[in-house]
């Protein structure tokens, strides 16, 4: 291990802790933009509501245990996930393990945030959790489907157009998983309908409010990097890269895809359960169905 | 020819009521009629028989110390013949009994159960319990009775809660913080949706909870007092009811408007229209996730409200109307810069409404959800864009032409879909239609004053003042007094249409009941017109949709 | 199909639409109707925007030697049906809305009126300056029973009748 690469892990680590909250101060702007209006005085204000939220007293409704044990453990795991990956990525390396160890983190995290709205003391949250379990199961099959179909497609030897297309094919379906998986619009039902039903976080405040927003803006951009990833892996084997510049080209890439994601959940609206399940089935089954016709079909 | 036949069909039905009862006066907007008790049922089988007949409302009323009678006012509306028959039926002093006609002329159901809550009729052949009033007000107490005045009902209840709330010392107790997130309610509406899963199989819902006795307090405030008082009792559409409270007074005088008030009066309520349902717009475009729709409608709902300031001084419209004209003139100035802002809007609206409108989730979460079909909408003879949007063109602008409508040929939106879909397209072309309105009217506007110089008023008038507000009919019925109008009956739209939701939630996903509720644009403050203080009284346990999710979450324990 | 997203044209040709209000001056229309402010040497405490007040936000009370036209503008609905109303158009609507305060007492606006006392009787019934102004239109009527409460008038003019009879 030379010395770039031990300067570029820690930092990248920094980034992955510091980046997140910021960028989603930048997304509030962004769409604001988009709606004509103002939106909030800095692009810093998540953190400051982060920060003041965490300041606050702790009161909570249901029992400490759950809320505290979840919400710690997904927070650890959330901080190795991006341990592991600011490892893989400044080393360049992508072997099977590490895409197969940050898969099981991710599944992981997301079933103890499934335990956590279970657990609700809200009686009403209760629709939105099985909402919410509905999409991440149905969507969790698709996230692993298409990373482990990315890391497929850039092993194959790369000779001719086809392997090319089949990657682009791969990173796209793996793009909409990912972008299904941070729960943004048309997809964010678990808090939908905050009149009728709404979610678990309605019984979060203060302190523990504050550390699940941070863990979920965590968790969004560790998501958001991953089909970046495969992006700057597939960048190093043509050309070389310093593990610095690569590190740092990879949290550029991760940045603009979470803005890029947060302009298109400006410009539509929220569906329906119901309606969800049917979108997603048939556009990962559709993404399946092309990788599969372009890989036995075209016969370079 | 069909024209033909059904006046004909009325004028049987004009020959059968005078035939019933020989006690009758005949208006230029209606007949009044008083029919014995023992007809009433009789007379609302045969008006609720004859095609195109609907009920528009009912008010009860004490004139005890007129005439010695307990009274309940009975209006029926023929929309064809712009005419309006009131059957009147005098009660008992000592024992007001009245057979219910709920049965008969489904639409009743609220105006009988209202009239049984506030001024105590009691209604032969069904069981009636508190309504309006909240459960702890004392019993045998009605009123809107004339043997108590605000300050008596002031001094005889006090809300249980706040007496509760000293109990547990409620200011010395911890401060808990809720938010920044947290489940604000638009309007103190209480709905219970039974649910199996995700569908919507019942519903049912609890109102009256900002009942705030607007009625009462009217009795004992001046003529020219009360339209700033009837513009207050709805935050979006105040206009409407002040207009209505006007024009019920000026027909019962009979006191003639200038012209050209009439037409400022007409631009007004078409500005507050367009106010209005880019308002109702932008909320629905909310519900359904879209926000970006939501920020853009309101922001080109701003420029009417700019527009609505300029002619009224009043963001919302208020403060324009008084008995027997307007207050303020619009100038050549402002009928120009009124021209030029709404040739923008239109422009705007129509490049937004589009692109809003292709938004995938918007288009499939409107079409074929909330479905109201069209003989429950004529039987419960709803109105506004909620009836029209299920084929039934009725709209008080064309039916009982009013203000500067008298003078143009009007011809309401209808859509036939019946679901939200067809609901917000009425708005939406509505807009169109209104600002084509208020250009129109500016073009006309007829030279003169702007209210009369004066007027008298005389006791114991009747007068029926209509105006189609952005969410349908609102009427009002005022019976004078000397110096303050003797009773005053306020219907708001919502209070017609909101019996026609649980039909419209039949079915429906739970995610798509906000905007089935949100699409008959309810306004519950204004529904909740009349008392003064109400808790929320129903336990949340008793909740299916509570005892669906504590099983569901036994299971994952 | 995508049509939605010309929304972004539109969004960058309007730009930024709101304000950072309370530090922006908020935009307010030539004809805006806010609160009210009466000029205390106009007003002769006659009493009839008390009368028309809608929300009775306007009362006059005499208390002790003065009377008190007071305004609270916590009442005020901005109708302006006082000005409209007011004979020596003491009345004048200004654009103040943003009235908010600490202090309930910030939102009482008192104007003060000096009471003349009923020669007879000592109540003390009207202002001096509305006397004064009814003096001048009335210059034929005797100056004797001006001074008087309308009670003790009624009585002084039946027994001067009676007298004279």
């Amino acid at each position: 291990m030379n010395l770039s690469t031990l300067i570029s892990i820690p930092i990248s680590i920094l980034l992955y802790i510091f980046l997140p909250p910021l960028l989603d101060g930048v997304e509030r702007k962004v769409k604001a933009d988009i709606q004509s209006r103002i939106g909030p005085p800095t692009i810093l204000q998540t953190w400051y509501d982060i920060l003041k939220l965490i300041s606050k007293e702790v009161v909570l409704s249901m029992n400490p245990r759950y809320v505290v044990l979840t919400l710690s453990l997904s927070l650890t795991m959330l901080i190795s996930l991006a341990v592991t990956i600011s490892y893989s990525i400044s080393l360049l390396n992508l072997d099977m393990y590490i895409v197969i160890t940050v898969l099981i983190l991710l599944l992981a995290i997301h079933s103890l945030y499934l335990t956590l709205y279970i657990f609700s003391s809200n009686p009403f949250s209760i629709v939105g959790t099985f909402r919410i379990a509905t999409i991440d199961i149905l969507n969790e099959a698709g996230l692993v489907a298409f990373a482990i179909l990315t890391a497929v497609s850039i092993s194959i030897s790369r000779a001719s157009p086809r392997d090319y297309l089949l990657i682009a094919i791969a990173l796209t379906a793996l793009a909409i998983a990912v972008y299904v998986s941070q729960r943004r619009l048309p997809y964010d039902l678990h808090e939908a309908e905050p009149e009728l039903a709404s979610g678990a976080i309605i019984e979060f405040s203060g302190a523990v409010l504050g550390f699940y927003i941070y863990s979920h803006l965590l968790e969004r951009y560790i998501l958001a990097s991953i089909p970046m990833i495969f992006v700057a892996y597939l960048m190093s084997s043509t050309l070389y890269l310093n593990p610095v510049i690569a590190m740092l080209l990879i949290h550029i890439l991760a940045s603009s895809i979470y803005l890029l994601y947060a302009v298109i959940s400006a410009l539509i609206g929220r569906s329906r359960v119901n309606l969800a399940v049917k979108t997603i089935n048939f556009i990962y089954f559709l993404a399946i169905a092309i990788w599969l016709g372009v890989y036995i079909l075209w016969n370079p | 020819m069909e024209s033909l036949s059904t006046d004909n069909e009325f004028e049987n039905l004009y020959s059968y009521l005078k035939k019933i009862s020989n006690r009758f006066v005949e208006e230029e907007d209606h007949l009044r009629i008083v029919v014995e008790n023992e007809k009433l049922r009789e007379v609302a089988e045969v008006l609720s028989k004859t095609e195109g007949v609907f009920l528009r409302t009912i008010a009860a009323s004490d004139e005890r110390s007129v005439n010695g009678f307990y009274k309940m006012y009975y209006v029926f509306g023929l929309d064809r013949i712009h005419r309006n028959i009131v059957v009147e039926v005098p009660l008992d002093a000592e024992n007001p009994v009245i057979p219910s006609i709920a049965d008969i002329v489904k639409a009743a159901d609220w105006y009988e159960r209202e009239a049984h809550d506030l001024i105590g009729i009691k209604f032969s052949g069904r069981i009636l319990h508190r309504f309006v009033l909240p459960d702890d007000w004392p019993e045998n107490v009605y009123p809107l009775r004339k043997d108590y005045t605000v300050q008596d009902l002031v001094k005889l209840y006090r809300p249980e809660i706040i007496a509760k709330a000293r109990e547990v010392e409620a200011e010395a107790a911890i401060i808990i913080p809720i938010g920044p997130y947290h489940p604000a309610l638009h309007e103190p509406e209480y709905f219970e949706l039974y649910v199996r899963g995700e569908k919507v199989v019942g519903a049912r819902y609890v109102g009256f909870m900002v009942h705030r006795g607007i009625e009462k307090l009217a009795e004992s405030m001046k003529y020219d007092q009360v339209p700033f008082l009837a513009e207050r009792i709805c935050g979006i559409c105040g206009y409407v009811h002040s207009t209505s409270y006007c024009q019920a007074v000026e027909k019962a005088l009979k006191i003639h408007v200038p012209e050209r008030a009439e037409y400022i009066r007409s631009i007004v309520l078409e500005i507050e229209r367009i106010h209005s349902h880019l308002l109702w717009l932008g909320v629905a475009l909310h519900l359904l996730g879209y926000d970006t729709g939501f920020m853009h409608v309101w922001r080109i709902r701003e420029q009417v409200m700019i527009l609505a300031e300029m002619l009224t001084g009043s963001r919302k419209t208020y403060g324009l109307n008084i008995v027997g004209g307007v207050r303020r003139d619009i100038d050549r100035d402002k009928v120009n810069k009124c021209v030029k802002v709404l040739d923008s809007i239109a422009k705007e609206f129509k490049e937004f409404v589009e692109i809003a409108m292709s938004v995938p989730q918007v288009k499939s979460r409107l079409r074929g959800t909330g479905l109201l079909p069209r003989n429950e909408a004529a039987s419960l003879s709803l109105v506004g864009p909620t009836v029209r949007g299920s084929g039934i063109p009725r709209d008080v602008r064309r039916d009982y032409p009013y203000a500067a409508y008298k003078y143009i040929d009007f011809k309401p939106v209808v859509r036939t879909e019946c679901d939200n879909m067809a609901r917000t397209e009425v708005r939406v072309e509505e807009v169109f239609q209104s600002i084509e309105l208020v250009k129109n009217f500016l073009d006309r506007l007829p030279g003169g004053g702007i209210a009369v110089d004066s007027w008298e008023p005389e006791p114991y008038r009747f007068g029926i003042g209509a105006v189609e507000a952005p969410r349908g009919e609102v009427i009002h019925v005022i019976v004078t007094g000397r110096y303050s109008p003797y009773r005053w009956r306020v219907r708001a739209p919502t209070y017609q249409n909101l019996p026609a939701v649980p039909i419209m939630l039949r079915d429906v996903d739970l995610a798509d009941a906000p905007i089935t509720i949100a699409s008959i644009d309810p306004c519950f403050s204004c529904t909740d017109r009349a008392l003064i203080i109400n808790i929320e009284k129903s336990d949340v346990r008793d909740v299916p949709l509570v005892a669906l999710s504590l099983k569901g979450s036994r299971l994952l324990r | 199909m995508v049509k939605f997203v010309k929304v972004l044209p539109i969004a960058a040709k309007i730009g930024t639409v709101t304000i950072r209000y309370p530090y922006a001056k908020p935009i307010v229309t030539d004809s805006f109707r806010g609160a009210i402010e009466v000029d205390p040497s106009k007003c002769t405490g006659c009493g009839a925007c008390t009368r028309i007040c809608p929300p009775k936000a306007l009362s006059l009370n005499i208390e002790g030697g003065t009377a008190i036209l007071r305004y609270f503008v916590g009442r005020c609905i901005f109708c302006g049906m006082c000005a409209d109303i007011c004979p020596e158009k003491a009345i004048k609507i200004t654009k103040e809305f943003e009235l908010a305060s600490e202090q309930v007492s910030d939102l009482y606006i008192d104007v003060e009126h000096e009471v003349v006392t009923c020669r007879k009787c000592g109540s003390k019934f009207v202002t001096s300056k509305l006397l004064n102004k009814v003096e001048q239109k009335l210059s034929e009527f005797s100056k004797e029973l001006l001074s008087l409460c309308p009670r003790c008038r009624r009585v002084e003019m039946l027994s001067k009748q009676v007298y004279l009879r």
